[in-house]
C-alpha cells in the first residue's frame, strides 16, 4: 500500500492528500470490483456443487459451457426488478439497512494481506479488527428487520442476531489460539511465522480443535450451512430480507457470500499457511523480506535507537513487495494464486456442508453455541498456553 | 441435563454421521453422474400407450358424433355436410385447453378412425393455438364430387378402358342370377 | 490527515448523539447511539489507542447496541415519544462543567504527559497494553480482580436466569 501511495505520488508530483485518496480508491474500487465479480462466481459455483451433489446439472444453457452466465444474467434481472417499499416501513432504516451490512463485512476486507505488501492496510489490529468489524452487521440485520414493518421480519431478523452475536463467542476464542502461538494480530505475522516454521495447523495437538470450532463458528457466523435458520425462515415464513427485492436484496446475498470469503481466507491464513507451500517451498508471497522489515522496525522502535538502524529499518520496509525483482513479482502472484486456491477449498467444504446437513433447530443453534463449541475452544486456548509455556 | 457420557456421545455422534454424509455427497460429486434428462435436447422415453395428440382418418369417418357425445368435457366440434355418404367437411377440432386426455373418444368410434399419438409437446403462447383441427382437407376432395356428380374418376375411366367396367374382368352375370334365384327374387 | 479525520469522526459522534438525544422515535435513537458509538471508535483510532476503538466496536457496537436494541424493539410501542426539551438547555451545561471538573484534576495532564505520547504519531498500543495487564507492578492485580467480578457477575446471572425455570416441569 505504501508502494501504491509512493506511486502515485510522483505520478501527480504531490504529496499528502492527493496520491493518498488516489491510491485509497484504486484500491478499494479494486477490492469492491473483486468481490462482486467473486460473488457471482460463488453462487455459480454454488448451485453447481448443490446440483452435482444432489446428481443433476446445474445451470447449463446461460453463456454455453455449463450456464458460466446465469449469475451475470440473475444480476442483470435483479437490477431491473421494481424496487418494492413496505407501506409503514421506516424509510431511512430500511435504505441503510443493506448498505450497514454489507459495509461491515467489507471493512473486514481492509486488514487481510494477499502476499507481503499487498494489503490495503497493514494493521497492528490484524485479526482483532476483522472480528470487531463483523460484530457491526448484527446491527444492520435489526435495521432490517425492523424497518420491514413485519413481525416476521422482526423474529427472523432478532433470531439472526443472536445466533451470530452467541457465535462470535467460540470463534473469537478458537482465533486465540494461533494468535497465541504467533504472539501477534497483525495477519502478515502469521504469514511470516508459517513460512518459517510451517503451517500453524501441524504446531501442538490444539490446532485441529481451534479450526475445527472456528470453522463451525464461522459457519454460524455467515448464517451459512446447518445453522440457515434466518435464511430457511426466509423460505418458510419470513426473515429478515423479506421486504427488499432487487437490488438491495442483492446486497444481502453479496454479504453473505463476501463473509464467507473472509472466514475462508482467515482459516486459510491462520491455519493452512496463508500464500505459502507445505515446506515454504519458493518462499511464496515474500514473507521473509516482511518478517526481516518487522524485525528491523521492532528493533529500531527501541527507545534511543541509532539512526542508520532507524535508516536500515525504513529501506527494508519499502523494500517488502513484489516489485524489487522478477523473482519476488512470481513469488507474490503464484502466492496469491496458492491462498485463493486455499480459501475456494474452504468455500468449497462450506458448501459441502451445506448440501448434506440438514438444518439445526434454534435451540440447537444456541445448544452448540454455548455448550460444546465455547467450551471446546476455551480448551484449545489453555491447552495451547501450557504447551507454548513448557512444550515449545 | 444430560450426564457426561451423553455430552461425548453427542459430540462423535454428530462428527461420525457429518462424516458419512459428507461421504455420500462427495461420492455424488465425484463419482456419480447426475440423471437429469436434459429437455429440449433429450426426450425422456414414453410407452407407446400414451395418451397424447389425436390424429384422424378422414377418409374412414363417417360424422356419427359418437366421438364428441363421449367427451367428457364437450372439447371436439364437429361440422360436416352430408351428400349421400359423400361428407363435405367444415370442421373437425379438439380444443385442448379443455382436453383431458381421458381418451374416451377412441373406443366408441364405429370405424376406428381417431386414435391418440404419443405426441404431448404443445405448449404455445396463444390461447388460439390450442384449439387443433384435425382435418386434412377440408371441403370436397375431387373424388367426392365425382361420386356425387355420377361422373367417372381417373380409376373407373382406367377401369372401363381395362376391362369394360368389370372388376376384375370376370362376367358376374351367373353369379347375380344363382344369388337372386337363392333369395327367392326377394 | 488526521486533523480530517478526527473532526470526521467527531461530527459523526456529535451528530449521533444530537439525534439521540432529540428524535422523538425511540428506535431511530437506538440507531443513532450506534452511530455515535462508532464515531467514538474512530475518536480512539485518530488519537492513537488502536486496540481501544476495536474494543469498542466489538463489545458497544456489536454487544451493548444489539442488547439495547432488542429490548427497545421488543418492547416498544409506536406511541412511545420521548419529550426531551426540558433538558435541553441542562445536558450541555452539565456535560461542560463535568468537563472542567475533570480537566482540574491534576492527575489526568501529568499522567498524559508521563507517557511521551506524541498526537501526531499514533504507535500500536495492544503490545503495550498486554504487557501493562500482565505485569506484576503493573495492573495484574486489579485486572484478575475485574475477572473474577466478571465471572461472579456471570454466575450470579445464570443463577437468577434459572430461578424463573424451576417452577417449569
Amino acid at each position: 500500500m505504501e508502494r501504491l501511495i509512493a506511486a502515485f505520488s510522483d505520478l501527480t508530483g504531490t504529496e499528502g492528500v492527493i496520491p493518498l485518496s488516489l491510491a485509497y480508491a484504486v484500491c478499494i474500487g479494486s477490492l469492491l470490483g473483486f468481490i462482486t465479480v467473486y460473488a457471482m462466481f460463488a453462487i455459480w459455483m454454488e448451485r453447481k456443487v448443490a446440483a452435482h451433489m444432489q446428481v443433476r446439472y446445474g445451470p447449463m444453457e446461460t453463456g454455453g459451457w455449463h450456464g458460466w452466465a446465469q449469475s451475470v444474467a440473475d444480476a442483470l434481472k435483479l437490477l431491473f426488478k421494481e424496487d418494492l417499499f413496505p407501506r409503514d416501513g421506516n424509510k431511512l432504516l430500511f435504505f441503510i439497512a443493506p448498505a450497514v451490512v454489507f459495509c461491515g463485512v467489507f471493512a473486514g476486507f481492509i486488514a487481510i494481506p494477499f502476499a507481503a505488501g499487498i494489503q490495503i492496510a497493514d494493521l497492528d489490529l490484524g485479526i482483532f479488527f476483522i472480528i470487531s468489524i463483523a460484530a457491526v452487521e448484527v446491527v444492520g440485520v435489526i435495521m432490517a428487520g425492523w424497518a420491514s414493518n413485519s413481525k416476521y421480519s422482526l423474529f427472523g431478523a432478532v433470531r439472526e442476531a443472536a445466533q451470530v452475536v452467541s457465535y462470535e463467542l467460540p470463534s473469537a476464542t478458537a482465533l486465540l489460539v494461533p494468535i497465541l502461538v504467533v504472539g501477534s494480530f497483525r495477519l502478515g505475522d502469521f504469514n511470516a511465522y508459517q513460512a518459517q516454521h510451517g503451517w500453524l495447523i501441524f504446531s501442538g495437538p490444539f490446532m485441529w480443535i481451534a479450526a475445527l470450532v472456528y470453522f463451525i463458528a464461522s459457519l454460524a457466523g455467515c448464517k451459512r450451512a446447518p445453522f440457515d435458520l434466518p435464511e430457511a425462515e426466509s423460505e418458510l415464513v419470513s426473515g429478515f430480507h423479506t421486504e427488499y427485492s432487487g437490488m438491495r436484496f442483492s446486497f444481502f446475498f453479496l454479504e453473505e457470500y463476501a463473509s464467507m470469503f473472509v472466514a475462508s481466507i482467515l482459516m486459510a491464513t491462520l491455519f493452512f499457511g496463508g500464500t505459502t507451500l507445505p515446506f515454504n517451498l519458493f518462499d511464496l508471497g515474500n514473507w521473509g523480506d516482511y518478517a526481516d522489515a518487522g524485525r528491523l522496525a521492532a528493533q529500531a522502535a527501541a527507545a534511543n535507537a541509532p539512526a542508520d538502524l532507524v535508516a536500515q529499518a525504513a529501506r527494508a520496509a519499502a523494500a517488502v513487495g513484489p516489485f524489487s525483482d522478477l523473482g519476488n513479482i512470481l513469488a507474490a502472484h503464484l502466492g496469491i494464486v496458492v491462498l485463493l486456491l486455499k480459501t475456494f477449498f474452504f468455500i468449497f467444504v462450506q458448501m459441502w456442508l451445506r448440501w448434506t446437513l440438514p438444518r439445526l433447530r434454534v435451540d440447537q443453534v444456541m445448544a452448540m453455541g454455548y455448550k460444546y463449541l465455547l467450551p471446546w475452544g476455551l480448551f484449545a486456548v489453555m491447552g495451547t498456553a501450557v504447551w507454548e509455556t513448557y512444550a515449545a | 441435563m444430560g450426564s457426561i457420557r451423553d455430552y461425548f456421545a453427542n459430540i462423535t455422534g454428530a462428527l461420525t454421521t457429518t462424516a458419512k454424509g459428507m461421504g455420500v455427497t462427495l461420492r455424488h460429486f465425484t463419482s456419480e453422474p447426475p440423471i437429469t434428462v436434459m429437455y429440449p435436447h433429450e426426450r425422456k422415453w414414453v410407452p407407446p400407450t400414451t395418451r397424447g395428440k389425436h390424429i384422424l382418418e378422414q377418409d374412414k369417418c363417417i360424422d356419427c358424433h359418437l366421438c364428441a357425445k363421449a367427451c367428457p368435457v364437450d372439447c371436439i366440434e364437429i361440422e360436416a355436410e352430408h351428400y349421400g355418404r359423400i361428407l363435405e367437411w367444415k370442421q373437425f377440432s379438439i380444443d385442448y385447453k379443455k382436453c383431458i386426455f381421458c381418451e374416451f373418444c377412441i373406443p366408441p368410434c364405429p370405424v376406428d378412425c381417431i386414435h391418440m399419438t404419443t405426441e404431448y409437446e404443445m405448449a404455445t403462447d396463444r390461447n388460439d393455438d390450442m384449439v387443433e383441427d384435425l382435418l386434412t382437407w377440408t371441403g370436397l376432395r375431387p373424388e367426392d364430387e365425382a361420386k356425387i356428380t355420377g361422373e367417372p374418376t381417373e380409376f373407373q375411366k382406367k377401369q372401363q378402358a381395362d376391362d369394360g367396367g368389370k372388376a376384375g374382368g370376370k362376367d358376374k352375370s351367373a353369379l347375380i342370377a344363382q344369388i337372386k334365384a337363392r333369395l327367392g327374387k326377394g | 490527515m488526521i486533523d480530517f479525520m478526527f473532526m470526521l469522526f467527531a461530527g459523526i459522534t456529535v451528530l449521533g448523539a444530537l439525534v439521540m438525544a432529540f428524535h422523538e422515535s425511540i428506535v431511530h435513537s437506538a440507531f443513532a447511539l450506534v452511530a455515535a458509538l462508532f464515531g467514538v471508535a474512530g475518536l480512539y483510532w485518530t488519537l492513537g489507542a488502536d486496540f481501544l476503538g476495536g474494543l469498542q466496536l466489538l463489545l458497544y457496537v456489536g454487544g451493548v447496541t444489539v442488547l439495547l436494541l432488542f429490548a427497545v424493539m421488543l418492547t416498544t410501542r409506536d406511541t412511545m415519544r420521548l419529550s426531551l426539551f426540558r433538558y435541553v438547555l441542562m445536558a450541555p451545561v452539565v456535560g461542560i462543567a463535568g468537563f472542567f471538573v475533570l480537566r482540574a484534576y491534576n492527575g489526568v495532564e501529568a499522567a498524559i504527559a508521563a507517557t511521551g505520547h506524541v498526537p501526531g504519531d499514533p504507535q500500536p498500543t495492544t503490545q503495550a497494553i498486554g504487557e501493562m495487564f500482565l505485569a506484576p507492578d503493573g495492573y495484574l492485580l486489579p485486572f484478575q480482580t475485574v475477572a473474577v467480578l466478571l465471572l461472579l457477575v456471570l454466575i450470579g446471572a445464570v443463577t437468577v436466569a434459572r430461578r424463573g425455570q424451576e417452577t417449569t416441569p
